[in-house]
């Protein structure tokens, strides 16, 4: 059984031990904390893997600073969950990573926060995270469906997520950047006012004009029913290139500081918002100078999506894999390292000087999703 | 920044507990300071708590703090430092990279 320590790179950690079937055992977390232990977000990931695995086997100790966490098999199948204490993007990632390797198709009704200023939002779950599948010859159709907007903190959105069990992950060649053609955008506002969104979007594209003229971004005012029990407001950016890569950033408004006391689990963290939300000018120029500093940055695979994709093509059967990064995240260096600890998986790592990014050449160790075991 | 100092950088660690070397953020000064008062915990700082950076929970996103300790609040969104594009110059630098540049300038990158 391999043994971490803390709560730190927690789904990470999770996530690797499923894919590979062992055991991990995580001791000390938040040992020194004021409530010590788990928190609820960690504990609702945790329900949601004993939804979808089979044979799952978790054990925490009384204070919650132990787990034991012993995976089965990935079962797949119709699953509801209540996403608590973060947004759903936090659930999205290892879901999807691991729905890919599952016996049966997933078909998840994700509910709860879906915008949010701390995890990545659904948005960009379905437009960059999902599109990324694809490349590792995934021909099913993976799918999000989001059914109405919730933000933080009473949340109140609902996704669809659905992805078949893939037959034969592809190893990945990703290499060529290519030439930024278009930016898509989409602006969206719940319980306030429809204006929000069209001031973000304008402050946006007058910063991206000045280097693109295609700049197209959806305004979404999510009212009533659809637009879930919060008010919040944001904007996600998406550079398309000549060759198909794509670069993802996303902002969305601080939620009110009157807001915290609601926070269900957030606990202490909420509280650290304080203030006004910012005005939607500052965020729609803040998301398109982020995007600038992302497509600087240069790669195959934006900074939120590289410890995904690595995922993925160290999971891969059959041959190596190469892709293209900018300059590691530091999800993205742990995920290395938890890779190489849990999977056996190490990356070539070469850095190109010149476009300052860097080539990671990897073999996969040949994760088989659980329909394919049985055969 | 060779091949050598970046497989030594990433690989050099293990994230495994007790691996010899306490697991760190490579060369994140503010997690190191963290990690070593972690060492000390046995210590004479058995009562002291943690600053809220392993408060866990929600941290939001464009706080740099959240970074660094065992238990880093665990998100994957990031935010970088933006380096001010307002002046003409600094967005002229990234021309090359866009359909609208210079495509000759773009293959030589």
């Amino acid at each position: 059984m391999l043994r971490f320590e803390g709560a730190r790179h927690f789904r990470a950690r999770l996530l690797a031990a499923c894919l590979t079937g062992r055991g991990i055992r995580i001791d000390r977390i938040r040992e020194a904390a004021a409530t010590p232990g788990l928190r609820t977000h960690e504990a609702s990931m945790l329900r949601l893997l004993e939804k979808v695995l089979v044979g799952a086997e978790v054990v925490i100790n009384e204070t919650g600073t132990s787990l034991t966490f012993r995976p089965g098999l990935m079962g797949g199948g119709a699953v509801s969950h209540a996403c608590s204490g973060r947004a759903i993007g936090y659930f999205l990632e290892p879901l999807v990573a691991l729905a890919l390797f599952g016996k049966k198709e997933l078909r998840a009704t994700l509910k709860g926060v879906t915008n949010d200023d701390v995890d990545v939002s659904v948005d960009a779950v379905r437009m960059a995270l999902l599109p990324l599948v694809r490349r590792f010859g995934v021909e099913e159709r993976v799918e999000l469906e989001v059914r109405s907007r919730g933000c933080w903190p009473a949340g109140g959105g609902e996704v669809a997520l659905r992805v078949p069990p893939a037959r034969a992950l592809r190893p990945l060649e990703l290499t060529e950047e290519g030439l930024v053609k278009r930016v898509r955008g989409v602006a969206y506002a719940c319980r306030v006012s429809p204006q929000m969104a069209n001031r973000m979007a304008g402050a946006a594209r007058g910063v991206l004009n000045r280097l693109l003229p295609d700049v197209f971004i959806v305004t979404d005012h999510a009212k009533g029913a659809t637009g879930g029990a919060s008010a919040g407001y944001g904007v996600l950016l998406l550079a398309e290139t000549t060759a198909g890569v794509t670069y993802c950033v996303e902002v969305a408004a601080s939620p009110r500081a009157d807001a915290s006391g609601t926070a269900g689990g957030g606990g202490a963290g909420g509280a650290q918002h304080g203030g006004e939300m910012e005005a939607p000018e500052d965020l729609g120029k803040v998301a398109a100078e982020q995007l600038l500093e992302e497509i600087a940055r240069g790669g195959c695979v934006d900074s939120e999506r590289q410890p995904f994709v690595l995922t993925l093509a160290a999971a891969c059967p059959g041959g190596a894999s190469r892709l293209r990064l900018g300059p590691l995240s530091e999800q993205a260096v742990e995920m290395l390292r938890i890779l190489r600890d849990v999977m056996g998986v190490t990356y070539r790592l070469d850095a190109e000087p010149n476009t300052k990014t860097v080539i990671a050449a990897c073999v996969g160790a040949g994760v088989k999703n659980a329909a394919a075991r049985y055969h | 920044l060779g091949r050598v100092d970046l497989m030594k950088v990433v690989y050099g660690e293990s994230s495994l507990a007790g691996s010899g070397k306490v697991s760190q953020d490579g060369g994140s000064a503010a997690a190191a300071g963290l990690d070593e008062s972690e060492d000390d915990e046995e210590g004479d700082d058995l009562f002291v708590l943690k600053g809220s950076a392993d408060e866990g929970g929600r941290a939001a996103s464009n706080a740099p703090a959240a970074g660094g300790g065992v238990d880093a609040p665990d998100s994957s969104r990031v935010r970088h430092e933006s380096r001010g594009w307002d002046p003409d110059e600094t967005i002229e630098t990234l021309r090359n990279r866009f359909v609208t540049g210079d495509w000759a300038a773009a293959e030589r990158r």
